[in-house]
């Protein structure tokens, strides 16, 4: 969990403090291998996660994806989409470790996380299951969660740049609903495989209360958004204020 | 990355942030360093080809 929300978004935040500003003219030279990169990135990222068939590795690859989603934003290189990556990296956080929580219960129940011994657990787990959904759909880019919003705003800022790259890169967010919505059907709707799992038991109050946070915290920043975006807009501005940054990031756009 | 850190260090005496942000290198130094800081980055935040 630790992983997925601080860890990653340690490589944007080396990003966003060296690339953009004392290496500012390399950035610029070097945006189109970097946006090429990123889309390869999130359509090979999101397309490796249909083939996976444990839960943890299907969130695991959408964070590759929705990661790469972020360093197309930074190197749109205008605060449009350096706002955008910097609240989708807030968003994936926040989604990201929920999403890693839900699985991990059910690792805790029967120590297995693979898909095909996963059915029908609404019936039986609906607490969970509805978390697993509203964290889905934040995964999928739905509006009214954090992830819309940094994503809508990065690819405006990414227009600027290329319009073609957007036409790419929001083919992430195609296939983002469809392994979202592939790993919870796979999980909470069918048939109950009583085969392979004996008893099933819902969340606790423990498990219940890290998962109130999260979704409270997941629903502030998604409804709510002008909390975070605030500061997120002070550090867009003040990134442009350093003499040898990228000269493009000091264009005003937006 | 660490090489990159090196090289700046040998070129601009200095690694303290404000002095690094004053200084203005030229490009070809900044593509070199910029490369080497990317590959770190690259490996850190999943991209394409260093995912894993």
């Amino acid at each position: 969990m630790l992983l997925a929300s601080l860890l990653l978004k340690l490589g944007g935040y080396g990003l966003l403090r060296f690339s953009l500003t004392f290496l500012g003219a390399a950035s610029v030279a070097y945006t189109p291998a970097v946006a090429v990169l990123a889309i390869a990135g999130v359509v090979y990222g999101s397309l490796s996660t249909l083939r996976q068939i444990d839960l943890k590795r299907v969130i695991a690859y959408s964070s590759v994806a929705h990661m790469n989603l972020v360093v197309l934003g930074i190197f749109a290189l205008n605060r449009l989409g350096l706002e955008g990556a910097i609240y989708l990296m807030v968003a994936h956080g926040i989604v990201s470790s929920a999403l890693f929580f839900c699985i991990g219960v059910l690792y805790d129940r029967t120590h297995s996380r693979l898909r095909r011994y996963y059915g029908g657990l609404v019936t039986t787990m609906p607490v969970l299951m509805s978390a697993f959904f509203i964290f889905s759909l934040a995964n999928m880019g739905f509006p009214g969660t954090p992830n819309f919003l940094g994503e809508l705003l990065m690819l405006a800022g990414v227009f600027e740049l290329a319009a073609f790259v957007v036409l790419c890169g929001s083919w992430g967010i195609v296939f983002s609903a469809v392994y979202s919505t592939l790993a919870f059907n796979g999980a909470a709707f069918g048939t109950l495989k009583t085969k392979y799992i004996a008893a099933f038991k819902d969340v606790d109050f423990r498990e219940f209360a890290i998962l109130l946070v999260l979704t409270v915290l997941s629903v502030l920043t998604g409804l709510c958004s002008g909390i975070v975006l605030e500061f997120v807009q002070t550090i867009v501005c003040n990134i442009s204020y350093y003499p040898s940054a990228t000269p493009a990031v000091v264009l005003e756009v937006a | 990355m660490l090489f990159g850190m090196i090289y700046l260090y040998q070129i601009t005496g200095s690694l303290n942030y404000y002095a690094l942000l004053a200084e203005q290198l030229p490009l070809e130094t900044q593509k070199l360093v910029w490369l080497c800081f990317f590959l770190a980055f690259a490996v850190k935040m999943p991209l394409f080809p260093f995912h894993i």
